[in-house]
């Protein structure tokens, strides 16, 4: 257990500490030698070395696998089935359930997508 | 100390700006004002904190493991320049009683720049364990256990040393106190 600081420590503990500027500047020379020494400890790998060096955790791969599989949900072309094209319903494309519609022509849909379906 | 054991120079920065200077305070009066051994120590010390992280036991404090290391680089050098010296009227002192009021009217009775100036010539003339213990304590503001730990020696090694050194210096100080 350390003993309470009485008025005589304080004065010694005033008495002995430095005025400003009585302790010099740290030499920086010998400072820039050692972070250098510091720098040079650091590991030197390449990047392809660093690449098989990796470490992956299973959540990690499980993640990538699925952001990979809904990508590729998302993104896949249309699969039709050969001479499937025209057997829909008459009026199934869009061109064709526009015309057969009941929308007025003046309707904002109309006056903006038209040319778009067309 | 993990970091600076990866190479991060930003580590070291970081422990430089925060010893460097405290360290070389702790040098120059160990070193007796000699600034450019103080500097020397001061980049020794920081070389055995690069050159050997893997001494630094995590389980103590970065602080006390700094200053063990400037102690023991203050002590090779004062063994290698042959600077132990033992003040010759040391034990006379030792018989003393020592008088706590003593400090406090002899900084009362004197001008404070000459009272700084007197306890730094007398400690000058402490033996180096004495000295050390001294400056740990009131100039580094360490506590008696930290110092234990510093100086690697029981808690009441490190009272005694105090107290002994305060003895000494309140007889040498004698001298400077208007009222004897």
């Amino acid at each position: 257990m350390d003993t309470p600081k009485n008025e005589m420590d304080d004065l010694l503990s005033n008495a002995m500490q430095f005025t400003e500027g009585e302790i010099p500047e740290p030499d920086k020379a010998r400072y820039n030698k050692l972070r250098k020494k510091v720098g040079a400890r650091k590991p030197k790998t390449n990047p392809l070395a660093r690449l098989f060096n990796l470490e992956i955790k299973l959540y990690q791969a499980a993640l990538a696998v699925t952001a990979v599989a809904i990508i590729c949900l998302v993104f896949r072309p249309a699969i039709i089935p050969q001479g499937t094209e025209n057997m829909g319903m008459p009026g199934s494309d869009t061109a064709t359930a526009y015309k057969g519609s009941s929308l007025k022509s003046d309707s904002f849909l109309v006056k903006n997508f038209t040319s778009a379906i067309y | 100390m993990l970091y600076l054991k990866q190479g991060e120079v930003l580590a070291f920065d970081e422990l430089y700006l925060r010893y460097s200077k405290r360290l070389l305070g702790y040098f120059i009066r160990m070193m007796n004002y000699d600034r450019e051994k103080a500097q020397d120590l001061l980049h020794d010390v920081f070389l055995k904190v690069i050159e050997k992280p893997e001494l630094f036991d995590r389980t103590r404090s970065f602080k006390t493991w700094i200053y063990t290391i400037a102690y023991n680089t203050c002590k090779n050098q004062y063994k290698h320049a042959g600077v132990v010296k033992e003040a010759h009227a040391e034990l006379k002192s030792t018989e003393a009683v020592l008088d706590e009021r003593f400090f406090i009217t002899a900084a009362a009775k004197m001008d404070a720049v000459e009272f700084k100036k007197a306890l730094h010539t007398e400690l000058e003339l402490l033996a180096e364990d004495k000295k050390t213990t001294f400056i740990l304590r009131y100039q580094e503001d360490n506590s008696i256990a930290e110092i234990a730990e510093i100086m690697e020696c029981s808690e009441g090694t490190v009272k005694s040393r105090i107290h002994y050194t305060l003895k000494i210096l309140a007889d040498r100080l004698k001298i400077y106190n208007p009222l004897n």
